[in-house]
This record gives C-alpha cells, structure tokens and sequence, in this order.
C-alpha cells in the first residue's frame, strides 16, 4: 500500500532537521491547544464530562457485536443498506461496486479518515471514477497530489503561496493568496460538484445504534451537502463509531469540539436517520449504504489491553500537544493517522512489521494522555507495544544487536538494584567517563552506546547515590 | 425566561452570528431590512408558522423582491401520480434557484443557550438547503422553545415518538456561519455554508 511507516525513523530524522515544519506543527498546535484549554475553562465540569465521555465509550466497546447488531437491524427496517468490510480492499471493492451498478462515475467527498484508512480515492480512480474532496484542507490537498499533515487541518503544512500556487496550475485561474480569495475560489469550484455529483461518500463520526442516527460533525458545511444533495449518500465508518444509544450523544458532543478546536459545539451536526427524502418530499427515497468497517478492529477489541485505544474520538487533542508531533509533523508519520494516536494504531492495523519504530518516537511525557477526552492512557500502550516488538524481535533468528542491548539492560536492572551497587557504579563512572565529558556533558560514546548518544547527551556521572549527597548535604546546612 | 434569551443571543454571537429579538409584528419588518441586505436577489423561504403569520411573502412582493417559496411535496399522492422524472427535475430546478437566491430563511424547532445552537428539522428529508446554500442565512426561534443544554433536549429528540428521528426526515444543529481556518489557521467564514448568520428570536 502507499503507507510509509516502514520509512518512519529516516522520514522523522529529515523532518527533524526541517525549522519550516517545527515552526508551522508547533504554531498550529500551541495555538490549537490554547483555544482547548480556554474551552475547558469556560465551561463548568469537564472534568465529569470526560469521565461521562469515557464511561459512554466504554459502554459501546465492551458489547461491541451487540451495538452493531441493534444498529444493522435498525438501519435495514429504514431502508438503507448495510455493508461489512473485513479488509480495507473489501471496503473499496464494496463502494465501487455500489457506484458501478448504479452507474456512478462522478463522486463528492466530505472529510473522513476511514476513506484515508482504506485507500478508497486511489481506487475509485483506478476504476475510473473520480471522487473529489470536499473538505477545504483535504481538497487542496487532493489538488497538491499529497497527503493530510493533521486530522482538523488537512493542509496546515501549507503556506498560502503553496495553496495560491497549486490552486493556479489547477484550476487555472489567476489568484491572491489572501486566504479568503482563495477560499472563494474553491467554493465555486466545489459548489458545481455539490450541485452536479451522483453520490455522496462520507464518514461518521459516530453512529447510534437505537435509533440508526449517522451524526456527522463538521464546521464548513460540506458534510451536510455531500450528505443530502446527491441521489446515493455512501457512509463509511470503523466499527468502533458505534455508540449504543442517541441519548449518548450530548455527552460526546461536550467534549469534541472543545478538544479538537475550543468550540462549545461544532458549526453543524447533521443527524442522519435512513435515507432522506422522505415519503412526504414527492421525492424516489435516497439510496443510503453504511459500510461497517474492521480492518483489525475486532482484533483490537479482543485484545484486553489494546482494546482501549478504540475508544478514541478522533478530536487530534494529542497531536496538538505531543512534542515530537510538533518537531516532525504529520506527515513523517506516514499513516492516515498520525501523532500519538497514529503511533498506536499503525503497528495494531497495519501490523508490528511494518510501524515498528513508531512507538519508540516519544519522551513518554504524558502530555497526551492529559488531554485526552476519554482519557486513554496512551503512554502505557506506547510502552506496551514496544514490548510487544521487542518480544517479536527475540523470537527472530540469531539476533546479535539484539542479544547485546538484552544484555546491557538486564546489567543495568542488576546494577541498579541496589543502593550500594548504583554508588560503587556511579563512582567508577565518573572517573572512566572523565576523558568523554564536555562541559559537564558527555556527548559522544563509543559503539553500541553511540545509538544512544547521538540524539541524546548523558550528564556527567555524579560519582555518588542521590541519599549520599543528601546525608553530606544535610550536616552542612 | 429573558436570561435564557440574553444567553442564547450571547453564544450565538460568540459563536460569529448576528442576533436580535422582536415581539412578532416587528418580524416582517426585520425580515424585510435583512432581505434588503441582498438587493435583486432572491429570498428562499423555508416551511414555518412564523413566516406565514408575518405575511412576509407580500411584505417582500411589495418590495419588487423575488421570493422562491419552499419545496412544496406534489399535492395529490406520491411520485407515482406525477412520475419520479418529473419530481425530480423539479427537485433540481428549485436547488438551482436555491443555490442562486441571496437569503434564506427558516425557522427553528429548538435553540440551545449554552451554546448558541439551534435545531433545525426539514420534515422532507431534504437536509434543509434552505439554510445552507445561500450566502445568508435567518433562522427564526421562538422564545419558549429555548433550553439551556442540548442534554435537555437529546431525551425528546431521542426517543420513539418523536418524529425529528423518524427515518426521511433530517435535523441538524448550527451553532454560527460556515467556517474554515485550513489555510495557515486563518478564520474564514461562508467557505460551503452561509457566510452570514442571523437569529431572529420571537418573543
């Protein structure tokens, strides 16, 4: 597939060295992350809000095959089809196939990740049919032949001259790079789609399974058009959208737009329950299909630890303030999602293999799971995944960088088991390390500990156990 | 209650909407000025009690304004009695109009203060594209159908009778004008939706 995460360790080290894209992910989501606190603040509660928001999440998760369930049979008594996609190809071959029987061959899209998951643009193409991206972020995108950099702001890597320039070749007309100038240009462009298209493709942000309500959140307005204006309206979604029930939705909608943008709620939320154009418009009733998605979710699921990683809401909270987020950007992460959430689902969906190094790319600080709106204790799957490829790792053949780094981490458990043991060692540290230390650094040791140091500087070995220096420290004061 | 008024009106233009309150014989005249707004343009009207009882449809005739009257369902049966291909050609020309006129304007079924949020249900399914394609849009609220949370109202919308949720219909909650900040975390307004949007609240 066209995901590179298999590249990420280079395609981290070169975005590293980038100051563009340091500054533009650090503005983007410094700024981002203020307007979330001050929507936290102003609001009385939060706190019990995202505990609410957990509890509803978890609610779903445990009894997951229920939910869906009560769902497809809800939504086949409204009349609209429903679609299980094991695979992320299944998913493709699925909504092709829905738009070759019905003669399709002209597409509007509105923002959905699980289309990015899944490949579905570069499919539908290569059978012809051209799908076109909705979302302004994601349509300028789409027009620069790359991909999103961040789940709310497709094209946040973007200056407005890279927007103005792209948007000139392609559509041909001269244009400022006033954002609002170029704004307008793309309305235009996209209306005649609105306005023209035989399907509607969408995700969901959530779906409620007693009343069959697809909630679709957005703040443009093309969600709503890609949704009702075509004939056929085509909704694909991970099977961890499922939500028992409507009265659930209150409690998710008070901490998304909060998280995602600082906004009490989002501009729209549209609430699509069966296919519209009801009996009393005159109107044929619309063709409405739900593709389920799993492309490993139930794998996921049946995971005791992972599993709580689909209670995710896709608010991008832990991209905005993950710090190695903002040093790298999205897209070195090489995945549909990125950030501290993408460094968890890539190994899960796409295998251990392939987004090995993914998990190691973080300090570990926290900071994402003190964001977080349902609270997932991210660090913990981060380390836990590491784990797991280590694990794999040793099972391999002969693996003798591996046996080594074992061997040095067990000496260190060993060394620091003791009290004694880490002051004799720190005292002969200090005096063997005397040679490498720079201004009271060490910043270059020798091979295998140069994978170490050369991101990273020890400092000098103090030479004594912290309790040492404190009963010395003590009798002086 | 006037703070659930006050309220409403306050999120709704922290949320960047322009709102007002009128006892109902103010509302022709307030309709009137807001079309006025978008001289030669065409006015939408959307299905509502509200609009009928201000008489605005003659207020904007006289006027010499045009007005496309809502997407009425064919009067006698279903599509058969008049053919799907006639319905829907229909359907297409009044979205063309639609996606032409320079002011739509709908009434709401519930508005949420906490937020500055209101509810918009379309009883045809249609997604109301009164409220969407032209460049403004006017929701209309009664006072007394304003609540504090959309906590308070998710039950009632929720549950088996009531038909916001019966499948062919369609709802949807705006909370503010269309708006976008993809290119270099700009704000934009209007970028698919309205660029303007006006809450006239009835009292």
């Amino acid at each position: 597939m066209r995901f590179t995460t298999a590249a990420f360790a280079s395609a981290a080290r070169k975005a590293a060295r980038d100051p563009r894209i340091r500054e533009v992910f650090t503005r983007a989501g410094t700024r981002l992350i203020e307007n979330r606190d001050a929507a936290y603040a102003e609001a009385p509660g939060m706190d019990l809000a995202r505990d609410a928001a957990r509890e509803v999440r978890q609610k779903g998760i445990d009894d997951l095959q229920r939910w869906i369930s009560v769902l497809e049979d809800r939504l086949t008594d409204q009349g609209a089809k429903v679609h299980h996609a094991v695979t992320a190809r299944d998913a493709c071959h699925i909504i092709a196939g829905i738009l070759n029987r019905a003669g399709i061959r002209d597409v509007i899209k509105g923002k959905s990740m699980a289309t990015e998951e899944v490949g579905l643009n570069e499919f539908l193409q290569s059978q012809g049919i051209d799908a076109v991206e909705t979302d302004l972020g994601e349509y300028i995108v789409q027009l620069a032949g790359s991909a999103p950099s961040h789940i709310v702001g497709p094209a946040f890597h973007m200056t407005r001259a890279d927007v103005r320039a792209i948007m000139e070749r392609r559509l041909g007309e001269r244009l400022s790079d006033d954002p609002e100038d170029l704004t307008r240009a793309a309305r235009t462009v996209l209306r005649g789609k609105f306005l023209s298209a035989g399907a509607g493709i969408t995700g969901a942000n959530f779906i409620a399974a007693d009343t069959g309500t697809i909630v679709l959140v957005e703040n443009e307005g093309n969600a709503r058009m890609t949704a009702t204006l075509p004939r056929v309206h085509i909704v694909l979604a991970g099977i961890d959208k499922v939500i028992p029930s409507f009265s659930d939705i209150p409690t998710l909608l008070r901490v998304l737009s909060r998280s995602a943008t600082g906004q009490g709620m989002p501009v729209y939320v549209s609430f699509v329950t069966g296919p519209g154009r009801g009996p009393l418009s005159g109107l044929p009733p619309k063709d409405l299909h739900v593709v389920l998605l799993d492309n490993g979710r139930s794998r996921i699921l049946a995971d005791p630890v992972f599993r709580e990683v689909l209670l995710c809401i896709r608010c991008g909270s832990c991209l905005n303030i993950c710090p190695v987020y903002r040093t790298i950007g999205g897209h070195a992460y090489g995945f549909a999602y990125q950030g501290p959430i993408g460094s968890v689902l890539a190994p899960l969906i796409l295998g251990l293999e392939s987004a090995a190094a993914l998990p190691f790319a973080s300090s570990l600080c926290g900071a994402c799971r003190e964001v977080c709106p349902v609270r997932i204790d991210l660090p913990r799957l981060l380390v836990e995944l590491r784990s797991r490829v280590v694990e794999k790792k040793s099972k391999r053949r002969f693996d003798p960088a591996g046996a080594v780094e074992a061997g040095l981490i067990r000496a260190a458990g060993w060394l620091m088991e003791t009290s004694s043991r880490r002051g004799r060692f720190s005292r002969l540290a200090r005096a063997v390390s005397r040679p490498l230390v720079r201004d009271g650094r060490i910043r270059r040791l020798p091979y295998p500990l140069s994978k170490w140091t050369r991101s990273r500087d020890f400092p000098r070995p103090p030479g004594r156990t912290f309790s040492a220096w404190w009963e010395k420290r003590d009798r002086h004061a | 209650m006037p703070e659930r008024l006050d309220s409403m009106l306050a999120s709704w233009e922290r949320a960047g909407g322009r709102g007002i309150a009128t006892p109902v014989d103010g509302l022709g005249p307030i309709l009137t000025t807001l079309a006025g707004e978008a001289p030669g343009q065409t006015v939408a009207l959307g299905e509502s009690t509200l609009l009928r009882r201000s008489g605005i449809e003659d207020l904007l005739a006289g006027r010499g304004m045009r007005v496309l009257p809502p997407f009425r369902p064919i009067a006698a049966g279903g599509p058969a009695a008049r053919g799907a291909d006639a319905a829907h050609s229909e359907w297409k020309a009044y979205v063309e109009t639609l996606a032409g006129a320079g002011i739509g304007i709908t009434e709401a079924l519930y508005g949420i203060a906490e937020t500055g949020t209101v509810v918009l249900f379309d009883r045809l399914g249609l997604g109301d594209p009164v409220s969407l394609l032209p460049p403004v849009h006017v929701a209309l609220l009664q006072v007394d159908r304003i609540v504090d949370r959309f906590e308070d109202l998710a039950p009632v919308l929720g549950s088996e009778k009531h038909v916001t949720l019966s499948p062919g219909n369609s709802m949807v909650l705006v909370t503010g004008p269309s708006r976008t900040a993809d290119i270099e975390q700009v704000l934009v307004l209007g970028v698919h939706g309205p660029r303007v949007a006006h809450l006239v609240i009835v009292t």
